[in-house]
């Protein structure tokens, strides 16, 4: 019998025991389970921003590589006094000359007309990067000229949607949700409507086209009309070549070289673009000199170099501040981004330990919480030949 | 049995807890790897994206290293050409070292992927390394590639109907395709390459791939594979022969002898192959500076008849090309009007029909060069759409010289009228070969429009080998030195706050582009490579600027060293001691440039008439001076120790004594000089005079002399020469000045020359002369003689028998039958050519003494035109006079026969010879005309004495009775006695000389006397 009974004490578990095991499984389980939901999380959060940040930094290489290709395909040619080029008249000197244009500088100074949409800053240039609407006819010609331009936007919409996927205006219920967000876009103007050739500029005279370091050159009512016209029309040529971009910072400089003679000539002297403005039209004088100086002239020259900056953010951040944003001046509000990058003498850390205008704004993202990388590069224009001279 | 039947439930349960984690675990690991993989991919693919970039960026620097290196050998000379750079030299075997200059072959530098990159020293003799080795290329994919296949590209927009395009990398095969079909000109010859683009053609060699299609085999440019190993050597193997399966031959290996560090290993595998080709850009047709004109504008293809895109010059000739048209048939002489056809053919314009249209200044078709968008694009396009291609040169007017004149009412017609826009195009340029396709102006519906004449896309894509649209070379000599410019540019002078101001925009420019590196505000002299000038009437103020000094130093460097490409010896070694005159005579060529640029003038509000213009302010004169090197256009030559400048400034090139009859003397004594008196011959052959008081016989001619010199402006220029003078505000003149004259002696009398020296200073110009723009100046200009003639007390030429000594060395009449011979001893002329501030030229002319004709009387008299005598009375009282239409050598008046003709016989009186020429070379005592000119020797002169505009003071202004005549022609007569000395710097088996060495030496020995 004892042994019958213990046999059968042996056969099965208490119910303290059965409830003890259970609930270490249980246990185990729920640790278990929160540890892969943890990682799940961790992993698909690191993922995220990967590829997030993976999307930027293609961004970023494919618009750097552009802008290097920029030309203006500058010339030395006579000038004649009275506009006139008949052999009647005598010319009055030569110049350097250009039809095309390189632009760049705050996007609120370039587009104007107060306009929120644009944060920071935006490039405008040409390259012969063969990009037409016609592909049957002109696809062959791959050097065609273009217009091209990179600058970030603000809007709910994503332009790249396919046709199918995008929604009527007001629509309840979209195919694909509204969403805020300050994205890095590309213009492409195709060849065929190239229209920087067609936009009329003024007749160069020497001391009509001086504007401060500061201001964009606008001779005439539209003479930015060869990229401000095709950005604001109603169907505009722009991509969109990455999410989640809240500041592009556009800085032509002087070769190293060429600063560091510059600097030691002349110490006070203010740099090529310390406004961050950059238009190859005009000739450039400082507020506090009355001439124009040939060193940092950028009349008809392209940048030697131009330090391109980008700040992005990651999805889960973006939708962290789309939420607490319901307009895109709300979200450059938001972000503080126009307090800082309009005098690129602010842009590094200073030598006396303040901090620069990047590492201010990374605090403010810190802040907001936002998950952010820098993006930066020097690219070296091609074709840019960098030159004292302007005119004989 | 029951333990045994308990237990395994008891296991089960633990294996299931133990397999239920295991999957749990070995899913979350297989969801954890699946993303690394991807993230691995993802930027597996990002870094495949970046090496592919880093491989091409390695070609593109192995292609600069080789142009870095092949350019800056020292000593050598380089040229490059599509693909490579050939470097000629010899020695400099180690790196590094020197060239020495040689037109031996030193080195080739391959710009394309080869196994051999460099190939110099004792591989050029081994045609193996020279020319590459492509048999059977095509089998063996591993080691070759074709450059130039094609990418097909498959052209769509939505809705529209596909189009397939070939793309070629480099040249698209169109020849080929264009040949199959349209294989024969309009000649019906077989049409080549050639037909197309002029000079080039593409032929198939047979040892290529058979099975690819007629046309697609004839471009293929195969380059060898270039392996990257992952340390970043670049090396080459060769193709494994491989015969079986389909791996045939599409291995690679690398041989024995192939150093370690060229060969792949494990350690150091391949990461890439590169294969590559440079192009030269500057051999290629620029689409912004050329022209054009096509061989569509010719009926029948270009020949000599076809005169498209030609410049434009003066017609002088009745050549077909000067005159144009076609020959008449009955005169056989070009430029006839077809009055069948009522025109002249358009397409055999010549000079002289087709003449470019008021402001069509740019016919060449293109820059100097001349280079054609025509031999690109003949086959698609006429001239005039290629004119409308061209950013900057405009075409209609002459439409290239094949179009007649608009207005030809020379020819009896109205001709075409034709508009000229004559405002010059301003088009952008070109930024790439593919936009010719759009035009400058916009289009419709917010699109450019393509550029007129039919130019499609398709026609880009044949041609795009052979344009450019930047075409830039470096502008360096053989040293690898900085080129010197040709135009000159006035001083930087330190004293003168705005110098610059004085340059005009043509001068700014050129002194821009001969200026090394960014223009600097401190001035650094030694970036500056062109000569500058201030001082035309100064022989060493120009060459002793400090730069130009230096850049003679520079000169004199370049031509001490040997040639690169030509060898080691040098322009120095060849010239001696003349290097120096050599270079002085260049610069002085390059200061004698552009002497009167009036391009700014108007602009500046100064002064555009000819220099000295009395009615400008002074000060806008010495303005205009200031743009104007020499407005006068005379430049004084410059002097070194060693060496003297031609500039452009008068010397001698020949000097003459004339003789001349200047009166009878009587036989009673007397002496007449009045050429008006009546003469005959009595029976026994004396001649006989009436000279009013009665007859009486000739017993001696008089004989005075005059010399003259002619004068030669070694440099020919556009900017006509005028003396400065005494009273212009410099107070500077040309002067020459004449010592020993009174040696001169004949029949042992002295000439009557005057004793010690004599000066005259130039004037004026040589107007009306012809010869104002330099070369030989006549014996003319010496006789404008200073003071101006308009006040002052009168002058005479000085170098000429002096009345006031006696009225002429008396020569006896001789018997008749003998020969009239006089001796004349010569005599040694100090000349000495001098103005302010230059160093005089001196010449010892020596005149040796001869016996030589005695001067008659003979004089030109009218002629009609078949010679015969017909009027002989220039000073007869009562104008008008007739223009001589010519003159004829008459017979001298003392042999006329008895009676005279009627011509040669004053008016009513059929008896007497009448003489009317007079007073020729009087130095007294013919007074001023009435104009203010001083009679003796008037010259020629457009001005108020000239009424019929020859150039020529006019018979009529001579006042009646004063002996005063048309001297400008009548200088020399028939019966005078001419000796002269001639400058002979005897070339080898020539008589003459080359009259600028007398510019430049003061070698009297070369004066020799005339050969005839």
């Amino acid at each position: 019998m004892k042994n019958a009974h213990f046999s059968r004490s042996r056969k099965g578990f208490t119910l303290v025991e059965m409830l003890i095991a259970t609930s270490l499984i249980v246990l185990l389980l729920l640790f278990l389970v929160a540890m892969t939901d943890s990682t799940a999380k961790t992993w698909k959060y690191a993922s995220s921003k990967t590829e997030q940040f993976q999307e930027a930094r293609i961004a970023f290489d494919a618009m750097t590589r552009r802008l290097s290709e920029a030309t203006l395909n500058t010339y030395w040619d006579v000038e004649y006094p009275s506009g006139s080029r008949t052999p009647a008249t005598t010319p009055s000197r030569y110049i350097r000359k250009s039809e095309l244009r390189f632009i760049s500088g705050p996007m609120n100074t370039l587009v104007g007309g107060g306009v929120t949409k644009y944060p920071t800053h935006g490039v405008f240039f040409q390259a012969p990067t063969g990009f037409v609407g016609n592909s049957v006819n002109n696809g062959s010609l791959t050097n065609l000229l273009n217009t091209s331009g990179f600058f970030l936007e603000i809007s709910s919409t994503d332009p790249n949607l396919p046709p199918f996927l995008e929604s009527e205006s007001g629509d309840l219920n979209p195919v694909v949700p509204p969403r805020l967000r300050s994205r890095l876009m590309e213009l492409r103007e195709p060849s065929e409507k190239f229209s920087v050739y067609q936009v009329t500029q003024p007749e160069e005279k020497k001391d009509d086209e001086r504007v401060p370091r500061t201001t964009i050159f606008r001779p005439l009512s539209g003479s930015l009309a060869w990229f401000t016209t095709t950005l604001t029309s109603a169907n505009p040529p722009v991509r969109r070549l990455a999410d989640n971009v809240v500041a592009l910072i556009i800085l032509p400089k002087l070769t190293p070289q060429d600063e560091l003679a510059r600097v030691t000539k002349n110490p006070g002297a203010t740099p090529l673009a310390k406004g961050y403005v950059y238009d190859s039209y005009a000739n450039v004088y400082d507020s506090d000199a009355t001439t124009v100086d040939p060193e940092i002239n950028p009349k008809n020259q392209l940048p030697p170099v131009v330090q391109v900056t980008m700040v992005a953010i990651d999805e889960v951040s973006a939708a962290r501040l789309a939420a607490i944003s319901q307009t895109a001046n709300q979200l450059r509000e938001n972000l503080k981004v126009d307090r800082f990058f309009t005098d690129s003498t602010r842009l590094a850390d200073q030598a006396n330990g303040t901090a620069g205008d990047l590492t201010q704004f990374q605090a403010e993202l810190n802040k907001l919480k936002l998950t952010h990388r820098v993006f930066t590069t020097n690219v070296s224009i091609r074709g840019a030949k960098w030159s004292r001279a302007q005119s004989e | 049995m029951k333990p045994l039947h308990s237990q395994p439930a008891q296991r089960g349960i633990a294996l299931v807890i133990v397999l239920a984690f295991l999957v749990l675990i070995a899913g979350l690991m297989i969801a954890f790897f699946s993303n690394v993989s991807t993230e691995f991919s993802s930027a597996h693919s990002f870094a495949d994206g970046v090496t592919t970039k880093q491989l091409a960026d390695s070609a593109v620097n192995v292609v600069m290293g080789q142009i870095r290196e092949a350019t800056a050998l020292e000593g050598g000379a380089w040229g490059s050409q599509p693909g490579m750079i050939r470097v000629y030299g010899s020695g400099g075997t180690t790196p590094g070292s020197a060239l020495t200059p040689s037109d031996k072959l030193h080195s080739l530098y391959k710009l394309y992927s080869s196994e051999q990159l460099l190939v110099s020293g004792t591989d050029l003799t081994q045609p193996a390394n020279v020319t590459e080795n492509f048999a059977n290329w095509w089998e063996q994919p591993a080691a070759f590639t074709d450059l130039n296949q094609p990418v097909k590209l498959t052209l769509q927009n939505p809705g529209a109907p596909s189009r397939t395009s070939y793309r070629y990398p480099i040249m698209d095969p169109y020849f080929s395709k264009y040949l199959a079909t349209n294989g024969k000109n309009a000649n019906g010859a077989a049409r080549s390459g050639s037909d197309f683009v002029e000079g080039f053609d593409l032929t198939a060699d047979g040892s290529d791939d058979r099975t690819l299609a007629e046309d697609e085999k004839i471009a293929r440019m195969p380059a060898r594979w270039i392996y990257v190993l992952r340390d970043g050597t670049l090396t080459t193997g060769k193709a494994k022969n491989t015969t079986t399966g389909k791996a045939k031959n599409t291995t690679i290996e690398w041989e024995a002898t192939t150093p370690v560090s060229q060969r792949p290993s494990a350690e150091n595998p391949i990461v890439g192959r590169i294969a590559y080709w440079t192009d030269d850009e500057t051999s290629k047709v620029n689409i912004n500076t050329a022209g054009g004109f096509s061989l569509k504008n010719i009926p029948n293809g270009y020949d000599d008849r076809s005169y498209a895109g030609s410049f434009w010059d003066t017609p002088r000739t009745r050549s077909k090309f000067e005159v144009g048209g076609q020959r008449n048939p009955t005169t056989n002489q070009w430029g006839w009007w077809d009055t069948i056809n009522g025109r002249f053919s358009p397409q055999d314009g010549g000079l002289a029909i087709s003449q470019p249209l008021n402001g069509e200044v740019q016919r060449y078709p293109g820059h100097p060069a001349t280079t054609s968008l025509g031999l690109i694009f003949g086959s698609f396009l006429t001239s005039e759409q290629i004119y409308q291609l061209t950013p900057r040169i405009l075409g209609g007017g002459s439409m290239g010289g094949t179009a007649e004149m608009p207005s030809r009412t020379w020819a009896g017609g109205a001709g075409i009228p034709r508009a000229f826009d004559k405002t010059f195009k301003k088009d952008r340029l070109y930024a790439s070969v593919d936009e010719l396709l759009f035009s400058a102006t916009a289009g419709t519906n917010q699109e450019r429009a393509t550029n007129a004449g039919g130019l499609t896309p398709d026609m880009l894509e044949k041609t795009r080998f052979f344009l450019t649209a930047h075409s830039r070379a470096p502008e360096l000599n053989l040293q690898g030195r900085p080129r010197l410019s040709l135009w000159p540019v006035r001083w930087d002078n330190p004293s003168e706050r705005n110098s610059e101001s004085y340059r005009t925009a043509a001068d700014k420019a050129l002194a821009f582009c001969a200026t090394l590196g960014a223009k600097d505000a401190s001035r650094d002299w030694s970036r500056r490579f062109y000569f500058q000038r201030f001082d035309p009437y100064s022989t060493t103020h120009d060459a002793n600027i400090p730069r130009n000094a230096k850049l003679h130093t520079y000169l004199q460097d370049l031509t001490s060293t040997g040639i690169p490409g030509f060898g080691t010896r040098s322009f120095a070694d060849k010239f001696g001691t003349d290097r120096d005159q050599i270079l002085t005579e260049m610069f002085d060529q390059v200061r004698t440039i552009n002497l009167r640029d009036g391009t700014e003038l108007r602009d500046r509000g100064l002064p555009t008439v000819v220099h000295p213009n009395p009615q400008a302010p002074a000060a806008k004169i010495a303005e205009r001076e200031k743009i104007q090197f020499s407005p006068r256009g005379l430049v004084v030559p410059t002097k070194r120790a060693n060496a003297v400048g031609l500039a452009r400034f008068p010397t001698i090139s020949e000097a003459s004594i004339v003789l001349y009859h200047a009166g009878y003397k009587l036989n009673n004594g007397t002496v007449t000089l009045d050429y008006r008196e009546k003469f005959a011959k009595d029976a026994t052959g004396n001649y006989l005079v009436d000279v009013g008081t009665g007859i009486s016989q000739v017993s001696a001619d008089l004989v005075r002399a005059f010399l003259v010199f002619e004068m030669f402006i070694p440099s020919m220029g556009y900017s006509s020469i005028t003396y400065p003078n005494l009273s212009s505000p410099d107070k500077r003149a040309v002067e020459i000045e004449v010592t020993g004259m009174d040696g001169f002696q004949l029949n042992s009398q002295p000439l009557l020359f005057p004793k010690g020296s004599r000066k005259v200073s130039f004037t004026g110009n040589a107007s009306g002369l012809g010869w104002r723009l330099g070369a030989s100046q006549g014996f003319q200009v010496p006789l404008n003689q200073n003071p101006s003639h308009s006040s002052g007390a009168p002058t005479y030429y000085p170098f000429q028998s002096d009345l006031t000594l006696g009225p002429g060395v008396p020569v006896p009449v001789a018997a008749p039958g003998t020969p009239a011979t006089v001796a004349l001893r010569g005599a040694k002329l100090s000349v000495r050519i001098s103005f302010a501030g230059m160093d005089p030229q001196n010449f010892e002319l020596e005149f040796p003494d001869a016996n030589v004709p005695t001067p008659t009387d003979a004089v030109w008299i009218l002629g009609n035109s078949n010679g015969t005598p017909q009027s002989f009375n220039y000073t007869e009282t009562s104008p008008p006079y007739p223009d001589p239409g010519g003159f004829y050598p008459a017979p001298k008046f003392k042999d006329l026969p008895v009676p005279p003709p009627a011509w040669a016989c004053g008016t009513g009186d059929t008896t007497w010879a009448v003489k009317s020429l007079a007073g020729r070379l009087l130095s007294q005592p013919v007074p001023p005309d009435t104009k203010g000119r001083y009679g003796v020797l008037a010259t020629a002169g457009v001005g108020p004495g000239d009424s019929n505009g020859d150039g020529f003071h006019d018979v009529t202004q001579a006042p009646a009775g004063s002996n005063f005549t048309n001297r400008g022609r009548q200088m020399f007569q028939p019966g005078d006695t001419v000796r002269s000395l001639i400058f002979q710097n005897h070339l080898p088996g020539r008589a003459d000389g080359d009259f600028r060495i007398a510019a430049i030496t003061d070698s009297s020995a070369a004066f020799r006397p005339h050969p005839d």
